[in-house]
């Protein structure tokens, strides 16, 4: 061990240029056979998660199952008020005119998909989180305006202290250091 | 950037397969036999031929069209779905000038068409308080400025694109965005405008203030599902393969998707608007459509315009996949014409559904003509604007996707 540590290892993260970089070096390192790893660039890159082979996030399940409930409870609570708990007539039409229920059942299933995919994407995403490692990396707010990081983790099996940080050094990085649990 | 994308920015590098000669032939083929069958049957009775002859029009008018509003609408988002189906479009949108001949036969049969036209119309006075309006030199002349605004757009911006294939030519992008945002705008107020005359004057007792948009919309999808099936083809062979990538499909896809629920969203508009004023004299136009065998149409149309596209165009996998995805083109294209037949048709015959040898030959005589011009045009320029900044980039995408 190079460094002494007071406190645990999380992983180990590289810096690179631009976003081209970040992609190729997160591809190798999928390749190289890590796994538990993450990406952090100040905009979403749809390469950068294929690269990590993040398939199947499950947030469109939730969207779709939001906006199913969503709407189907807006129709029913319609049919219940207008047929059953409040009956008006309006114009001689049948109580379950379909038709006039339609836009708030529309409505309903985006809020309901909305929300699935809001707090979908929250829970799958852990939060909320008060503290994550990865802000104990000294230029990790760059994240946030022009860095691009990758994190490769020490719960990875193929993790190796030395090994890890000569592949990631192969990769054309900016700087790779460690971060602290 | 690579000395192997530097070598793609020439004109050189995208020009046209020569398979698409041979898909013009075909065309050419299929217009020539409908138009025989159609010939065929004009000697024992004219019936329909009128009415046949306007749902196919439209059907190809909608290809045109629909094409020059989608390249205007890429000039002003300037995505990279827009770069590779550009030539697409305005191949379709170049054959505009002889969608405007092809009107002469919706001329020939006014009288036939419109009520309004017609002897009977002069003693309605529900129609002649409209004849300001709804009298033929009016409608011939608004159909000829119609066609000039729209000739002229396709002309002007498919001159300055071809620039695009000899030098880089960045002062045009402003020039491009001006006549695109004025040319939509253009777009639909004359479209709106020429719904009304061709269309909804079918049946000058009704209106519908939703009718101009529901053109807007069935033209837009028609022209998305029309250039996903093209980009399939393109994509088959060299040099656009190379280009096509599952990404540039998922593009086109939730576009396709967003146009379904456009389509949608005003179709039912309409319904709602004319259900909840419940008038006699609107409610009619329903009434024609929803009963006897017409409700096959209409429920045909909610599930298969609609439902079906829309669940099966929620799938990530589905966009990304080029040959399902133009599968789903095909299928919302005669979905297309389904709604236009229904929207059309029973006007002509109220009350019962009717189907004539016309009601599929004349449309598919147009159609071939129509798609044998659209090949003709795609093979002359460059499959791509070699000069075009985004370019690069999308060959980049393709690159890093297609592992090239």
């Amino acid at each position: 061990m190079s460094v002494t540590h007071e406190r645990e290892l999380y992983g180990l993260m590289a810096e690179f240029d631009n976003p081209t970089e970040l992609v190729r070096a997160t591809r190798l390192a999928y390749l190289a056979g890590y796994r538990a790893m993450d990406a952090y660039s100040p905009f979403p890159i749809e390469e950068a998660t294929e690269a990590l082979g993040v398939h199947d996030t499950h947030v469109p399940l939730a969207v779709l199952l939001g906006g199913c409930l969503g709407g189907t409870l807006a129709f029913l609570l319609q049919y219940w008020i207008s047929v059953d708990s409040f009956p008006i007539n309006v114009a001689g039409r049948p109580l379950d005119s379909w038709p006039s229920f339609i836009v708030v059942t529309f409505e309903m299933t985006v809020l309901g998909g909305a929300f699935g995919g809001f707090f979908g994407m929250l829970a799958r995403n852990g939060f909320p989180k008060p503290y994550h490692p990865v802000f104990n990396a000294r230029h990790f707010d760059r994240a946030s305006q022009d860095g691009f990081f990758l994190c490769i983790e020490c719960r990875d099996e193929l993790f190796h202290r030395e090994k890890t940080e000569t592949f990631l050094k192969s990769l054309n990085p900016v700087t790779v250091e460690e971060v602290a649990c | 950037m690579s000395n192997g994308i530097k070598e793609l920015q020439t004109a050189a590098a995208w020009q046209p397969p020569a398979i698409l000669g041979g898909y013009a032939r075909r065309a050419l083929l299929a217009g020539g036999f409908f138009t025989l069958v159609t010939l065929a049957a004009l000697l024992f009775d004219r019936h329909q031929f009128f009415s046949s002859y306007l749902v196919g029009y439209l059907f190809c008018l909608a290809l045109s069209l629909g094409s020059l509003a989608v390249l205007m609408m890429q000039y002003l988002t300037s995505g990279k779905w827009g770069l590779v189906s550009r030539r697409v479009l305005e191949a379709a949108a170049a054959t505009l000038p002889l969608m405007a001949v092809a009107f002469i036969p919706i001329v020939i049969g006014m009288p036939t068409l419109y009520p309004w036209d017609r002897a009977a119309a002069r003693s309605d006075a529900n129609i002649m308080w409209k004849h300001g309006y709804l009298n033929v030199p009016f409608f011939l002349m608004r159909a000829v400025v119609y066609f000039a605004i729209w000739i002229w757009l396709q002309y002007r911006l498919r001159r300055w694109s071809a620039l695009l294939d000899e030098r880089p030519a960045p002062e045009l992008e402003e020039h491009f965005e001006n006549v695109s945002g004025i040319g939509l705008v253009l777009y639909v107020l004359t479209l709106t405008f020429a719904s009304i005359d061709w269309v909804e004057s079918l049946y000058p007792h009704w209106s519908s203030t939703m009718f101009g948009f529901l053109f807007v919309a069935g033209q837009g999808l028609a022209s998305f599902a029309f250039v996903i099936v093209i980009c399939l083809l393109l994509a088959r062979t060299s040099p656009l393969g190379r280009i096509l990538a599952p990404v540039r499909f998922h593009d086109l896809g939730k576009l396709l998707l967003t146009f379904v629920m456009l389509w949608a969203y005003f179709s039912f508009s309409q319904l709602l608007i004319l259900w909840s004023g419940d008038l006699p004299r609107e409610i009619t136009y329903y009434l024609a459509r929803i009963h006897g065998a017409w409700k096959a149409f209409c429920i045909a149309l909610a599930l298969a315009q609609f439902a079906f596209p829309f669940a099966m165009l929620l799938s990530k996998n589905l966009k990304r996949a080029a040959g399902p995805l133009a599968a789903m083109g095909i299928w919302i294209l005669v979905m297309r014409w389904v709604d236009l037949y229904w929207v059309i048709q029973p006007g002509f015959s109220p009350g019962h559904f009717q189907f004539h040898v016309f009601s599929l030959s004349v449309p598919l005589a147009l159609l071939g003509f129509w798609l044998a011009l659209f090949f003709f045009y795609l093979r002359r320029p460059p499959l791509l604007p070699a000069f075009d900044p985004l370019l690069a980039e999308a060959i980049e995408d393709a690159e890093m996707e297609m592992g090239a």
